[in-house]
């Protein structure tokens, strides 16, 4: 039981974080590497604010928010600045810099060897201990996650940034400013990344800097290009299929000292096969060109 | 001490130059934004690795020989690479970040490939022979002469072959690779040549970190970074401004890992090409943006 409970947990992280990359790479066409940065960040906040100040989980989570949308602030000049590979560089350049930070600035975040005991979240007064209590927790942040994009799917917002994902020369014509929804989605989308480090840093109560690495931006990249880019049931099924597939390989009786890369090498290979074959992902309405 | 910087610098410049150039030849032919050069860097230090170690025989001449079949498993690995999957990419029309992206995919899968088979730990060689040379206060180290003289030797072939009558073929197809085969340029042997050798130079690079600090299977992707960061700041069709930048970068990390420490190395090389990108946006990208966009 408890096992499942676990997946349930990391599914719902990964699912956040699948939407959070979505609204970018797939409803803003913005190619960003700088994923796993703002989830690190939201970690690290949450991880600190709560062992050192001893403020309530919503407070926290809050405060993490807000660390991640000043964050975000050089992704959003380099947005309006750079097109393409010039934009997928200067994500994966912040990537690398907000990692090495992480890993190097020992006073705060205690450097390699990470922050432990991170308490579990306490909201008005009422614990969420146990691993049952936590995924009903985690489910309802996902939930509302959920919703929120559900929502804005289906607004003109989200009809704004695929306007400027398709074709910036004609939102300008129509006085939209393409930079002003470049600079709200990647806003969104940090600050929703943050929901998933907090919940990350709690569930875990220790993380260090090599869960935010630039393979794990990678990662969340692909987990949308595989579900599908531009739907909401893509990143859902991304973030399930990328879950998921290790438990399969476990049943499949393969030792655990392969079993992570060889889930990597499966991962890849399922990547490239649907980049020539099915660029569109699973349920995806939009493909890079 | 300053000498002894600058000694280092040039010589881990040198080792960055390979893979910039390698990196430089396949993005600037192929247009394919080669990530998982990392890949083959890694690949090649192990493929040596396993041959040597397989063998155990020490012999000089047997060296060079299993360093030469490592690179040709690079360049097979590296042209099957190409066929099935940048090329019918490359058919479609594809953009750069979906080329991008499959270059990840190769990248994780080769990585993951690499560790299972042999382990996630460092694998390292050391020289039989030969003792260090002492020039009043500079100290070299038997690896780094060799690793000075074998990159000089393929920078210079680099930049002889370069020079060549044929190479003009390869100079049109980077310029405009469409009119170029209009104009009965090879363009898909040639896209095949310049990944397999482009390959080749990240494989020797690898060999010859192998002797000093040892590569892990991850450890591709810092140094690909370093260089794709060379590539763009030397400008993208400069093979002599590449290899000025990587030396001036190999320069900047060893500073950092001097008077800091060498974790910050990655972190100051990236802000260096955030500032570079703010200073001067073209290079390499072959993106013209609409003036109405800018």
């Amino acid at each position: 039981m408890n096992y499942l409970l676990h997946i349930l947990v990391m599914a719902e992280i990964y699912i956040i974080l699948g939407l959070a990359m979505n609204l970018l790479a797939g409803y803003s066409g913005l190619l960003s590497l700088s994923q796993a940065a703002f989830y690190g960040i939201g970690a690290y906040a949450t991880a600190l604010l709560l062992v050192h100040t001893g403020y309530s989980f919503p407070i926290v989570l809050g405060v993490a928010v807000l660390i991640n949308l000043i964050a975000c602030i050089p992704v959003i000049v380099f947005s309006i600045r750079f097109r393409d590979l010039f934009f997928v560089l200067a994500t994966l350049a912040w990537q690398v810099i907000i990692f090495t930070v992480l890993y190097n600035w020992v006073s705060v975040t205690n450097g390699p060897y990470g922050i432990s005991g991170i308490p579990k979240p306490v909201i008005f007064g009422y614990p969420f201990e146990s691993l049952p209590q936590f995924t009903l927790l985690a489910g309802a942040l996902c939930a509302l996650v959920l919703l929120f994009f559900y929502g804005l799917h289906n607004s003109p917002l989200s009809r704004y940034f695929q306007g400027v994902r398709d074709d910036q020369l004609v939102m300008l014509s129509f006085g939209k400013n393409p930079g002003y929804y470049k600079a709200i989605a990647i806003s969104i989308s940090a600050g929703v990344s943050a929901i998933a480090g907090a919940l990350f840093a709690s569930y875990y109560s220790y993380i260090d800097p090599t869960s935010f690495t630039l393979d794990e931006s990678i990662l969340i990249l692909s987990i949308v290009l595989i579900g599908g880019l531009g739907t909401i049931r893509g990143s859902v099924a991304g973030a399930l299929f990328y879950v998921l597939l290790p438990e399969v390989l476990r049943f499949a009786n393969i030792p655990d000292a392969f079993a992570a890369n060889l889930r990597m090498m499966i991962y890849a290979l399922i990547l490239i096969l649907m980049v020539l074959y099915r660029p569109y992902g699973f349920f995806g309405n939009y493909r890079f060109e | 001490m300053i000498l002894q910087l600058l000694f280092n610098g040039l010589v881990s410049g040198l080792l960055l130059a390979l893979l910039a150039v390698g990196f430089s030849l396949i993005f600037n032919t192929t247009r394919v934004f080669h990530i998982s050069h990392g890949a083959f860097y890694v690949g090649g230090a192990y493929a040596f690795y396993a041959i040597l170690q397989s063998f155990q025989s020490q012999s000089l001449l047997f060296i060079v020989l299993s360093a030469f079949v490592a690179l040709l498993i690079v360049m097979l690995v590296a042209s099957i690479i190409e066929i099935l999957i940048y090329q019918p990419l490359a058919r479609k029309k594809s953009g750069q970040g979906i080329t991008l992206i499959s270059s990840m995919g190769v990248y994780l899968f080769i990585i993951n490939g690499i560790a299972t088979f042999f382990g996630n730990e460092t694998k390292s060689l050391q020289l039989s022979s030969g003792g260090s040379i002492f020039l009043s206060n500079l100290v070299i180290a038997p690896v780094q002469l060799l690793q000075l003289l074998v990159s000089l030797f393929f920078l210079v072939l680099v930049l002889f072959v370069s020079r060549a009558r044929w190479f003009l073929g390869v100079r049109a197809m980077m310029s405009n690779e469409s009119v170029a085969s209009v104009l009965g340029v090879n363009t898909s042997l040639i896209r095949l040549l310049a990944i397999s050798f482009g390959s080749a130079l990240a494989a020797v690079a690898a060999i010859m970190t192998l002797y000093d600090t040892g590569i892990d299977p991850q450890g591709g992707m810092a140094i690909t970074l370093s260089a794709v960061v060379a590539v763009i700041i030397g400008g993208s069709l400069s093979l002599r401004g590449t290899i000025f930048a990587s030396l001036g970068i190999a320069l900047l990390q060893t500073a950092t890992a001097w008077f800091l420490s060498s974790q910050w190395k990655e972190g100051m090389t990236f802000v260096l090409l955030i500032l570079v990108f703010f200073w001067r946006t073209e290079g390499i990208v072959s993106y013209k943006m609409r003036v109405e966009e800018q």
